[in-house]
């Protein structure tokens, strides 16, 4: 059993309340998706969960309070991908940038890392600058570049974003073989991934203006008509 | 220490923040101006100019609400002071004489270091425009003035950014001052990297619209 919970989350940003109030609770393994339209919260709500900004109310990780926790002790648990791929590189090399989170958590590499670089395929540029990737390169080595830590939790910040069919095809099966045994939550705008992966989803989280509005269950996506005033296009807009 | 500050403060509303940008600089051109003038003299002179930097330190602390901002200011030129004089013993003169003869440099440094904190923590990139057009200053040249006004805090959020991106993944900044020194230079030397490819979207997408 893997839990993540947040009890009365508050995020104020520059003054702005940007999270009120969440009371969430994610059990594991399983995958979950927190589904919103732009501006709604998502990736502040992943940032505090990750405990990478301020917040007020508590985030609890196994019962335990994260702030219990030292960075290296829950990064080593909790592994965030962040939306812009380019925002967080620093490195020379993909390898280096990829191998930078085994480095600092002072973890071996083991043979999860050849199996991250080939399932996302991006073997061929190991070498290359991380800042001369394309869009959908530079996501995959993201995902690499946290996730061949292989932690309990995986909280994925629009994954999708700039994949081609490979690229979703990969990310989908990865998805959906890792939450057999791991606690995945997944945030987008984009409703038709998370109906695309119904089959293995828990609940959908909907989140509008900063707070949990909703939720709902997989099987229900379909014929909720409730998406489109919160933002979110409905399935049908794309087949219509 | 966040010497940079002052880009997060310039968001804020404050009634400071409506003083206009020529007032501002008048206030804080004047009394140097005056002193010069009328040759006055230490220690008047000196009890003016510190009357002048207590008076910025509480507009900031107060007026801003960053009652740190100062005490991180004076404490980065007291450490270039203390530094300097290092130096300066190095070369084998005494350290005291060095501060007793350096201190009015030290109050001038200071009183320009709150200065620019003030104005830059209180003038938005709206009011810069304003003032650059009105003294006439060709269209590129405010473009390019306010690119680089912008670009200071532009880069000061992408550093933040990939500093949060690197604590994900478990970087932990060392409360020891030398290998906190260290981790960031590793950090900013890539930075910079970061910025000259910016930079070059940032012209692209400039060139892009026409400029
Ligand atoms: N540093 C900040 N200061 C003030 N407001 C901020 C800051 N960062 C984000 N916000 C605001 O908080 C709100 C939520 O931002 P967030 O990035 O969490 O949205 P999101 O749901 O991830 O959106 P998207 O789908 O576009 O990624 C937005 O309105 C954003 O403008
Ligand atoms: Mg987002």
């Amino acid at each position: 059993m893997i839990s993540l919970e947040a009890r009365n989350l508050t995020v104020t940003l520059n003054g702005r309340a940007v999270l009120r109030d969440i009371n969430l609770g994610f059990q594991g393994p399983g995958l979950y998706f927190v589904l919103g339209q732009n501006g709604s919260g998502k990736s502040t709500l992943l940032r505090s969960l990750a405990g990478l900004i301020p917040f007020e109310g508590e985030v609890l990780l196994n019962g335990i309070d994260i702030r219990k926790y030292s960075r290296k002790e829950l990064s080593k648990a909790i592994g965030y991908v962040w939306q812009n791929p380019l925002y967080g590189f620093f490195e020379s090399t993909v390898e280096r940038e990829i191998k930078f989170i085994l480095r600092n958590l002072d973890l071996e590499q083991t043979n999860r890392f050849e199996e991250v670089i080939k399932h996302f395929g991006v073997g061929n540029f190991l070498k290359r600058s991380p800042f001369s990737l394309s869009g959908g390169e530079a996501k995959r080595v993201c995902m690499c570049s946290v996730l061949v830590a292989d932690q309990q939790v995986y909280l994925l910040d629009e994954p999708e974003g700039e994949l081609d069919y490979q690229g979703l095809e990969k990310l989908i099966d990865f998805v959906k073989s890792e939450s057999k045994r791991k606690l995945i939550i997944i945030a987008t705008h984009n409703a038709l991934l998370s109906y695309k992966m119904r089959d293995t989803t828990e609940r959908i989280f909907i989140i509008y203006n900063g707070e949990i509005i909703n939720s709902i269950k997989p099987e229900d996506l379909l014929s909720n008509n409730s998406l489109v005033k919160v933002g979110i296009v409905p399935i049908q807009w794309w087949l219509s | 220490m966040n010497l940079l500050k002052f880009i997060e403060l310039q968001q804020k509303e404050t009634p400071l923040h409506k003083i206009s940008i020529q007032v501002k600089i008048s206030l804080i051109l004047a009394p140097p101006i005056l002193v010069s003038l009328l040759r006055i003299e230490p220690p008047l002179s000196y009890v003016i100019y510190l009357t002048l930097i207590l008076s910025l330190e509480v507009s900031i602390a107060l007026g801003l609400k960053a009652p740190r901002y100062p005490l991180d200011i004076f404490a980065a030129f007291a450490l270039l002071f203390v530094l300097g004089g290092i130096v300066y013993s190095l070369r084998g003169k005494s350290i005291i004489s060095f501060f007793a003869e350096r201190k009015f440099w030290f109050i001038t440094l200071l009183y320009i270091a709150y200065s620019l904190a003030f104005i830059l923590s209180t003038t938005s990139v709206e009011q810069l425009e304003i003032l650059l057009s009105k003294i006439k200053l060709p269209k590129r040249w405010i473009i390019a003035t306010i690119i680089a006004y912008n670009l200071i805090p532009a880069m000061y959020n992408e550093a933040r950014q990939v500093l949060m991106h690197q604590a994900a993944r478990g970087l932990q900044l060392s409360k020891n001052p030398f290998i906190r020194l260290r981790q960031l230079v590793a950090l900013y030397i890539p930075m910079i990297f970061v910025s000259l490819l910016r930079g070059e979207y940032l012209e692209q997408s400039l060139r892009a619209r026409g400029y």
